[in-house]
């Protein structure tokens, strides 16, 4: 690709300089300001270091603040994007989409349910033939991989032989998701000019998808365009509260970003289109140098594919106005900090990347925000620390009125209580206009109804503001021992996505949060004892850590989100208006499963049910000669399961077996033949049992 | 014991597979009708395999030669392999046409291609 125009490269600079000076012009004020707050005389490195640390988090949020008055701006104005969007037909036909899913350890029927739903949406659109769809799974599990397989071929069953949707499972999940969709490139990749990267929970109709491809066929220098999903599905009162702030908040934020950003946008790893010729030439990700946490394989991938894609030269856009496109959210505090865990290691890992060779300034920044995103934590906590030392120091040691010898008039302590008030109002004012102009974008836009009117739209704000103040200290002190962890060196286990219905249990609740209960209770009555004054300032942190327990498993159930949806509350625009998309995967998920030829599940019904068997070894490579050690252990567990059944394999032992066609082939017949205790341990004893009447099949696969 | 002149001869094969006919014929019996219907085919098919067989090991052979025979002739074009008695299962499974089944590709062909490698951090 060429080089950026000229006016183009102004326009970026210009941004990048208005939005500069708009958060470090006023974090200097505000850190001077706090420095006069603090009371004097002080400790002068004491104050120096909380005014510090203030002034880095008063930039911080007022990023936020900048990104949605930018946001509403571009809403307000109907400047909306600067992509090209003239409507614009296939230009030669060629313009092939893969449809493409990874999936880890997924519910398969679920994930199969939602391409299902797609693929109706797409069919509707006329445009059908122009996409096929890619179930990439990385599932190391025996269960998983076979029950996946089996909801893939439901999936086909139902939707004809033409439909083309296909199943792949790698042997090695070497870099996970993105060496999973670098593996797809690298085997199909060439017959497709653009891939839609989705995730397991990710839902896009016909009319988004079509749009997509239309945009990257009108706009020939985009490598990429992410949509902004929309949180769907949420049914505990946690989830119902984060989808709530995600369809308010979330288009006017995502608005603003695409102003700052423009070309040089964000990319979230899913529900995004990518040209894949670039991609595949310019986005393998490379193994970091060295061990521990900031080494090894990259974590994050997304943000680095879109900065290598704009590095060499393609743009890549958030495009928000685009609607069709959903996605769920962890249903649970603790689900949502599992994840958090993850992400932070990720995001911190880039911190390697953030002077790389050729990268855009832009993109910098996007690495250096999603350090900040956590690493703002340990500088809360870090401001909470130092602003505890500074009231127990002036406590317990009494003021020098005369610190230097020789002067007629002592020196009074100063201390201006009503300027930290003003400070505080500041602060919340920051937090909270950008939830303002939210509320006034929804008033303005015509889309109050959509909230369930205006009462309901304010009641909902206050109820999620006062529950998302009560959720930050618990998300600060759970990101900063994430932080903390990384920077030890501790590495984080990456495992599936909790979705759907999950509920905290109180016993988890205690186990997790209980830490930091502790912490409130000793931090609190030593303030107390100390400083009552000061107590109240560090109350709302406080208490918030002291009813941890009971808050997350409070919100993690369904019963109070229901309950809150019945009052109108956290009500949304795809609850007030039933979306086509959304009512046909309401219709795959109730849809019968494959009928199945036995009532065995997962690894037992690849090797005892005759069709799971052999749709098993159908999608498995043709065996291979193998080296004489490898068939003789190959040989070994084939014995092994036949003398001591299906629980005397572990993990790896179902894996090996299940990746072997012989093996599987041999296997399914040699326990079909065996008689006695021995066949016992596979088949069911209606089968066995002699003059007993035959199970009726099918057995049908039970709805989720 | 090995060389033992009291044990030779004495060492006994204990068969795996079951070889009680009765047995036998209620083994094939719930494999076949595991599947769809036509469910008469099935039953003249567990006679003949049953019929003569030792041990169900050599009935499930009989019946694997048979669903091989089966599919020769409704789809000759995709019997030539030593997978297609597992393909007429998955077609009985899934009642589907062998030759319809067999023209749509599990995965597209590959077409392979490399990704260039990056070092950002050079």
């Amino acid at each position: 690709m060429g080089k950026r125009s000229l006016s183009s490269r102004v326009g970026m600079w210009g941004r990048g300089l208005l939005l500069t000076l708009l958060v470090f012009l006023p974090s200097i004020v505000a850190s001077q300001f706090m420095l006069q707050v603090l009371p004097r005389p002080g400790y002068g490195l004491l104050n120096d270091a909380l005014a510090t640390v203030f002034g880095f988090l008063f930039g911080w949020i007022s990023i936020g603040l900048w990104i949605s008055v930018a946001g509403a701006f571009l809403l307000l104005f109907r400047r909306r994007s600067r992509l090209q969007s003239q409507p614009a037909g296939l230009q030669d036909g060629q313009a092939r989409t893969a449809l493409v899913v990874p999936m880890f350890r997924e519910e398969p029927r679920p994930v199969c349910a939602r391409v299902e739903a797609i693929y109706r949406s797409l069919l509707e659109t006329g445009r059908l033939g122009e996409f096929d769809f890619f179930l990439l799974s990385d599932s190391n599990d025996a269960d998983a991989w076979v029950e996946e397989e089996v909801a893939w071929a439901g999936l086909r069953a139902r939707l004809g032989p033409e439909a083309r949707i296909f199943y792949r499972r790698r042997r090695h999940n070497i870099k996970r998701k993105s060496g999973n969709i670098a593996d797809f490139c690298r085997r199909w990749g060439a017959q497709y000019r653009y891939m839609v990267i989705l995730d397991a929970d990710s839902l896009m109709s016909g009319g988004i998808l079509t749009r997509l491809v239309d945009l990257m066929e009108r706009n020939p220098r985009a490598g990429l365009i992410q949509t902004l999903p929309a949180a769907i599905h949420q049914n505990t009162l946690f989830g119902r509260v984060q989808q709530f702030a995600n369809r308010l908040y979330g288009p006017v934020f995502a608005a603003g970003l695409h102003f700052w950003h423009m070309s040089e946008g964000h990319y979230w790893g899913h529900n995004a289109i990518i040209r894949v010729a670039p991609f595949v030439r310019h986005c393998a990700l490379p193994r970091l140098s060295g061990n521990g946490a900031f080494g090894g394989e990259i974590m994050s991938h997304d943000f680095v594919e879109a900065a290598l894609l704009r590095r060499a030269g393609w743009e890549v856009w958030l495009e928000p106005s685009l609607e069709g496109g959903y996605e769920e959210t962890p249903p649970t505090l603790l689900d949502e900090l599992k994840r958090d865990r993850r992400w932070a290691q990720g995001n911190i890992q880039h911190a390697r990347l953030v002077f790389a060779r050729g990268f855009v300034s832009l993109h910098r920044v996007v690495f250096l925000n999603g350090i900040m995103s956590y690493v703002s934590s340990l500088l809360w906590l870090a401001f909470l620390v130092l602003s505890t030392i500074e009231v127990v120091w002036h406590t317990l040691v009494p003021p020098q009125y005369f610190p230097r010898t020789h002067v007629l008039f002592p020196v009074w302590p100063v201390w201006h209580p009503e300027w930290a008030v003003a400070l505080f109002w500041l602060t919340l004012a920051i937090l909270f206009v950008p939830k303002l102009i939210a509320i006034v974008w929804t008033v303005v836009g015509g889309r109050l109804r959509l909230f369930g009117g205006l009462g309901r739209l304010l009641a909902s704000v206050v109820a999620e503001s006062l529950l998302s103040s009560v959720l930050a200290p618990v998300r600060m002190l759970f990101h900063t021992v994430f932080v903390v962890s990384v920077l030890i060196g501790r590495k984080t286990q990456w495992g599936p996505q909790a979705r759907g219905d999950a509920s905290t249990s109180w016993r988890e609740a205690l186990r997790h949060h209980s830490g930091g209960t502790l912490l409130a209770t000793v931090w609190g009555a030593v303030v107390y004892v100390l400083s009552p004054h000061y107590f109240w300032w560090l109350l709302p942190v406080m208490a918030a850590w002291f009813i941890a327990i009971p808050v997350s498993v409070w919100m993690s159930r369904v019963g109070p989100g229901v309950m809150a949806r019945k009052l109108g509350l956290f009500l949304t625009p795809e609850e007030k208006r039933p979306v086509p998309l959304l009512r046909l995967y309401e219709e795959a998920c109730g849809a019968p499963g494959l009928p199945r030829c036995t009532a065995t599940r997962g690894f037992l019904a690849a090797i005892v049910d005759p069709g799971v068997n052999a749709l098993h070894c159908a999608l498995l490579r043709p065996s291979i000669p193998a080296h004489e050690g490898v068939a003789l252990s190959r040989q070994q567990l084939i014995l092994t399961a036949i003398k001591d059944g299906p629980h005397a394999l572990d993990a790896r032992d179902q894996l090996r077996l299940l990746s072997d066609r012989d093996s599987m082939a041999a296997l399914h017949w040699r326990v079909w033949s065996l008689k006695g205790p021995r066949a016992r341990h596979w088949l069911d004893e209606g089968i066995l049992l002699k003059g007993k009447p035959l199970p009726q099949p099918p057995f049908v696969q039970a709805s989720r | 014991m090995v060389g033992d002149e009291r044990s030779q001869g004495r060492v006994r094969m204990m068969p795996l597979d079951v070889t009680d006919p009765v047995e036998m014929r209620e083994r094939l019996r719930a494999y076949l009708f595991a599947f769809p219907d036509p469910q008469d085919l099935w039953a003249s098919w567990v006679e003949e395999a049953c019929e003569g067989a030792d041990h169900a090991g050599q009935a499930f052979a009989r019946l694997r030669s048979r669903m091989v025979q089966d599919l020769a002739k409704r789809a000759p074009h995709v019997s030539d392999n030593k997978e297609c008695a597992a393909f007429w299962r998955l077609c009985a499974w899934l009642q589907a046409d062998p030759g319809v089944l067999a023209a749509r590709p599990l995965v597209p062909p590959l077409t392979r291609q490399s990704m260039a490698s990056e070092r950002p951090d050079s």
